[in-house]
């Protein structure tokens, strides 16, 4: 046994000094977006500029599901959070069409579902929350031949799925940009293909559609690539508040 | 099973010799640190920024992890490409002393020392790729324990292969100061040359990717076998691939055994 450990003595403690050395540098910030924020003090939020059961009009007394977990993790940061909305998120479905960076977000929120596509350009950390497809109707569903009005709004669902499906239907898709387009076609009696989370005109009813249709996914924030140091500290601040579920009595 | 048993036993005592050797040499295992540590902590953090979606949508290249983390396992296999190919450094000095000689008329068969031997450097290779798994935080890279057995595993695999090939590189070396050069020479050319530091763009297409890259890249890239032992452990550890993984697995896996023959053919020659 000694004979053994004289043999093996310096070995192992070479590669035990080799193993602590990594596992100190493992410690080391590989990136700035943290402590710039923590040297500005605050955490910037973007938004589409429309009211919805996420992020309502109301910031400060009924904030939404999302900005009220928000609120809660700046506040476990010690930051202070603003809420920076974007016209154009609420606009398009395009994420080029919102030109949004750095400069503006630290955060994007508000309805973005935790698919492929979104996982694509960011990191996304999910948040508790279900979006998926209804069909706003107040009747049976449409012939084959009828044209469907379809609003997706900003989430990144599957529209691919989506179109097939409908295609299969016998149904003609009528891209709605706007929650105004939306309601104006309802009100002409249209038939309509929307996100879970839009709201209703008065009086509409919505219809789950078919998994075939595009399955309901997580809700998410979404964070820059790269922004290592503030995702982790987003993440572990998120999944406290998620435990504790305090943020959802301030919700509504 | 009797006539096996004594065998079993001169493997282990050059495996042991090995991996004694391995451990004692400090160079090596500085070496096997300071690897990552450059790859990773100086050119992973540098070139980190500009692989980052700047403005969302607005990116060119959609990769659905960091810079870093696509960095990650090509530095472990880095690591195991230079241990295990440099370990063909130990069959030389062998044959330079005579050791070999010794060994090649004891009662054990040819094989058995050349799997010892190659045991031996397979192990301290994959030793050396698993400590690049502790700077695992620092890429942001999340591991399970299933993850890091399977990749260890597959380190092993490829150490194996690479250690065979490196014992045949060395047949064809008869100096260490040749040996050294020739190395360099046959290493960073396969890890460049792998999508190792650069990403291919899965969602492209054939004629979208010579947009990016000139067609004389795409197919070194595309012939070099270490972009897809590169490739298969991307897919263990970050969950990503640009090749479907089983041509990874399936080459690696040739190579443990082609390389054995070959390597078998060369040895003690």
């Amino acid at each position: 046994m000694t004979k053994g450990w004289k043999r093996w003595r310096k070995p192992v403690i070479d590669i035990g000094v080799i193993t602590l050395l990594l596992v100190a540098l493992s410690h080391l910030p590989p990136d700035t977006s943290l402590s710039e924020r923590m040297e500005n003090g605050i955490l910037r939020l973007c938004v589409p500029d429309r009211n919805s059961e996420l992020i309502r009009a109301d910031h400060a007394t009924r904030p939404g599901y999302e900005l009220a977990l928000m609120q809660g993790v700046a506040q476990e940061l010690d930051l202070r959070l603003q809420v920076v909305e974007i016209a154009n998120m609420g606009r398009s479905f395009n994420p080029r069409d919102w030109q949004i960076g750095r400069g503006q977000c630290d955060i994007l929120g508000g309805g973005l579902a935790d698919s492929a596509a979104n996982r694509g350009f960011l990191t996304l950390l999910p948040n508790g929350g279900r979006i998926g497809l209804v069909r706003i109707s107040d009747s049976a569903p449409p012939a084959r031949g009828a044209k469907v009005g379809v609003f997706m709004g900003s989430a990144g669902l599957n529209r691919v799925q989506l179109s097939s499906w409908m295609r299969a239907e016998g149904w003609q898709p009528h891209p709605l940009a706007t929650e105004a387009d939306l309601a104006v076609w309802l009100r002409q009696g249209g038939e309509a293909i929307a996100s879970s989370l839009t709201p209703l005109p008065a009086g509409a009813l919505s219809h789950d559609l078919p998994a075939a249709a595009g399955e309901s996914t997580s809700l998410a924030f979404g964070l820059w690539r790269g922004d290592v140091t503030l995702t982790r500290a987003i993440r572990a601040a998120l999944q406290k508040e998620i435990q504790h579920k305090q943020f959802v009595a301030r919700a509504n | 099973m009797n006539s096996f048993l004594p065998i079993l036993r001169g493997i282990h005592g050059v495996w042991l010799r090995e991996i004694m050797r391995a451990t004692r040499d400090k160079g090596q295992l500085l070496g096997g640190v300071s690897r990552p540590l450059i790859w990773l902590l100086i050119l992973g953090v540098g070139l980190n920024p500009y692989f980052r979606g700047e403005v969302f949508g607005e990116v060119r290249l959609v990769l659905p992890y960091s810079y870093l983390q696509f960095l990650f396992p090509a530095v472990i296999v880095l690591n195991i490409m230079y241990t295990s190919i440099q370990f063909a450094v130990s069959v030389i000095w062998d044959r330079e002393f005579g050791f070999l000689r010794e060994i090649l008329v004891s009662p054990m068969p040819r094989w058995a020392v050349l799997l010892g031997k190659v045991l031996g450097g397979a192990t301290a290779a994959t030793g050396h790729g698993t400590l690049v798994l502790i700077l695992a935080r620092f890429a942001d890279v999340t591991l399970t324990a299933p993850q890091v057995a399977q990749a260890i595993a597959y380190m092993f695999a490829l150490s194996f292969a690479l250690t065979c090939f490196g014992v045949v590189l060395a047949g064809k070396v008869r100096s260490f100061e040749g040996f050294g050069v020739f190395s360099n020479t046959v290493i960073l050319p396969l890890y460049f040359a792998s999508s190792s530091v650069f990403p291919l763009d899965p969602s492209l297409t054939r004629t979208q990717l010579v947009a990016s890259y000139p067609e004389w890249l795409i197919m070194l890239i595309y012939a070099n076998p270490i972009t897809y032992a590169v490739d298969a452990l991307r897919g263990i550890l970050i969950n990503f691939n640009q090749f479907p993984p089983q041509i990874g697995f399936g080459l690696v896996g040739i190579g443990m055994i082609g390389f054995f023959l070959w390597a078998l053919r060369s040895f003690g020659r």
